[in-house]
């Protein structure tokens, strides 16, 4: 679906550089299948190429350097002509390339391995080809390749459920089947959204918590209930507000369970998180070592006391205090 | 009143300008002509605020990818030595003979997708809209339901992309972990590089006069972008820089023990009947930080210093929350 929001400044420049490119090349376009195209809307394309069609520059005067067919605009097929110039797309900034390679790096372990060979040939032509000798400012590694994850991108590809043991937060062990929908991930977690035949519902699975991964028989699409795409946990009328006070070293957190919160500044914030259970609290707030602070309430103050003094008791017994 | 020109329209003109410009432009014909700038140019008048937009306007279409040359003509020598502006085809468009394939432009798509709502997320988007404008259409079929994420929600990733882009020296804050006090780096930044979810600065230390890795996570400061510049690393640099780090890990190994069926048997994936297992890390701090969510159920055989910290951690959490 084409997005609503307009384009401004330096996005619009760009846009209407990467249309002019396009136009070049594909005559008597539709203004439908323009915005599909390039996902925007139809005024855009239409307020793109009047602005096009009326740049006059040096010697070329307004509607010389470009012709815009308004008559046929009218009837919605956008036809610009051209003078000698901008004879192709640009190629990409150092900025943009860097950001689309390391998408792509990123991918790598990801997909099979002929979609791997064509990651390979893009980084070439992204890392040479369309910025002469310049570096990419920043770049991601490639993770380690693991089985499961291959495995349950599969699954997702395919459409096919999948058997595997599984381990929840609360530290117990079941079998589950699953209709997988989408893999998600955060930071090097890998999430599963899927619906879980053993509970009857959707559910989002932790991929490290999944053993003995097997493939079953494809599974016919199901009506899915407010699965939000951008929301690894969602939110149950059960949960608890839970009010953290957050160091800027462990915002990562934040990322993680309420994206929408906005993060400015280099100073500790405090936000509220609703939680399902508290018992996983512990694990949740250790990882951060004392830089992520539960204030209130009590109840969750005390489950995470209790987590880390569970742990300091299992790795020295004699010295449990208080 | 001329009809105001937004900045998008500028840009475009100025652009266009630029490229049909055989023997480029002075600064007084482009104000002269140019859509944007001649509404404003009073020839013989105050130029300081249009001198101030062609100044900032140069700036905005390097950091878009459009290279434009600036250049002193031969028989002009000696004379005024008014330099001329203009945009090279092939500094311009890809590489000619370059085509995408459907599932390329689908990876490409794919890709962009990974930095969802990060900051990259609007170069991301650029670069799309250019390839796009390449003609091909997705095709994605093997790639439905998949959502990988990155994000940089360390506020010195902007700045410091910025400088290595323009080869600008910089300072920032440091705090290593056990330490009390930050120190200040001076540093010559080289590339940013996500290893294993966690970004890095690799770059020159001018006071320790070596190249240095640091997290970003780390840095506690704003970064001071200094007016200094430095010549680009050679990439082997780079790439030596990265190999020494991954030699450094495989020399860094934990010797671990959990019970069978734990969420730490799990994560790590043991065998069947496995209980004590290695792992190789990187940095002692982070990877005491990955075992956390385990404690209660790991115990670390060697290094003693893992083993230690992550009991001062768990002592922290258990203060934390008292």
């Amino acid at each position: 679906m084409p997005k609503s929001s307009s384009l401004s400044g330096a996005d619009r420049y760009n846009f209407m550089l990467a249309l002019t490119g396009y136009l070049i090349n594909n005559r008597q376009q539709r203004l439908s299948d323009l915005a599909s195209h390039f996902q925007v809307t139809e005024k855009e394309i239409r307020s793109a190429v009047v602005t096009i069609s009326l740049s006059g520059v040096g010697m070329y005067r307004p509607d010389e350097l470009f012709f815009l067919d308004y008559d046929l605009l009218e009837e919605g097929i956008v036809d610009l002509s051209f003078a000698p110039t901008l004879e192709a797309v640009p190629r990409l900034s150092a900025r943009q390339a860097a950001a689309i390679a390391s998408g792509l790096s990123y991918l790598m372990n990801l997909v099979d391995t002929k979609d791997q060979d064509q990651i390979k040939q893009l980084l070439e032509i992204l890392g040479r080809g369309a910025l002469g000798t310049k570096e990419l400012p920043f770049m991601v590694q490639p993770t380690e390749g693991d089985g499961d994850l291959a495995l349950v991108r599969q699954a997702v590809a395919e459409s096919r459920a999948l058997k595997c043991s599984y381990i929840n937060s609360a530290g117990e062990i079941t079998n589950r089947e699953i209709e997988p929908q989408l893999l998600e991930s955060r930071e090097a977690n890998w999430f599963v959204k899927g619906y879980c035949r053993s509970n009857q519902e959707t559910r989002v699975f932790r991929l490290d918590r999944m053993r003995e991964i097997e493939l079953l028989e494809k599974f016919e699409e199901r009506e899915l209930a407010d699965i939000e795409s951008d929301q690894i946990y969602s939110v149950r009328k059960s949960d608890i507000d839970v009010l953290f006070e957050v160091d800027p070293e462990a915002f990562a957190l934040i990322a993680d369970y309420k994206p929408e919160f906005e993060i400015s500044g280099n100073k500790s914030v405090q936000v509220k998180i609703p939680i399902g259970q508290l018992e996983t609290l512990g694990r949740i707030v250790a990882r951060y070592s004392g830089k992520v602070r539960v204030l209130a309430p009590a109840a969750a103050r005390v489950a995470v006391r209790q987590f880390a003094q569970r742990a300091l008791g299992q790795r020295n017994p004699e010295s449990v205090a208080e | 009143m001329p009809e105001k020109i937004d900045l998008s329209e500028r840009l475009f003109n100025l652009t266009c300008a630029l490229l049909v410009a055989g023997n480029g432009l002075s600064k007084s014909e482009i104000f002269a002509t140019v859509q944007g700038y001649k509404e404003t140019y009073v020839p013989g008048g105050d130029l300081t605020a249009i001198n101030r937009m062609f100044e900032r306007d140069k700036t905005l279409l390097s950091s878009a990818g459009i290279l434009w040359r600036s250049f002193i003509p031969k028989e002009a020598m000696g004379d005024n030595q008014e330099f001329r502006y203009l945009i090279a085809n092939e500094d311009f468009v890809w590489p000619k003979g370059l085509t995408l394939s459907s599932k390329q432009v689908a990876l490409l798509n794919l890709a962009a997708q990974v930095w969802a709502k990060a900051s990259l997320s609007a170069d991301a988007n650029r670069a799309i809209h250019r390839i796009r404008a390449m003609g091909e259409k997705a095709d994605g079929s093997s790639l439905i339901g998949i959502a990988p994420r990155i994000r940089t929600h360390e506020p010195s990733f902007l700045p410091l992309s910025t400088a290595i882009e323009s080869c600008s020296r910089v300072s920032f804050d440091y705090l290593k972990p056990g330490e009390s006090d930050f120190s200040v780096r001076n540093i010559e930044p080289w590339s940013l590089q996500n290893i294993g979810g966690q970004w890095l600065l690799v770059g020159f230390d001018l006071d320790r006069d070596e190249p240095r890795n640091f997290l970003l996570r780390r840095i506690v400061s704003e970064i001071d972008i200094q007016d200094v510049s430095f010549d680009p690393p050679e990439s082997a640099e780079i790439t030596k820089t990265l190999a020494d780090l991954e030699l450094h890990k495989l020399s860094q190994i934990a010797k671990l023990k959990t019970s069978a069926a734990s969420a730490a048997w799990f994560h790590f994936d043991l065998a069947a009947n496995q209980t004590e297992f290695e792992a190789n890390f990187m940095d002692l701090y982070l990877f005491a930080e990955e075992l956390m969510e385990f404690a209660d159920e790991i115990e670390v055989i060697e290094p003693k210093q893992l083993a230690d910290l992550i009991r001062a951690n768990l002592q922290k959490v258990s203060d934390t929350h008292a």
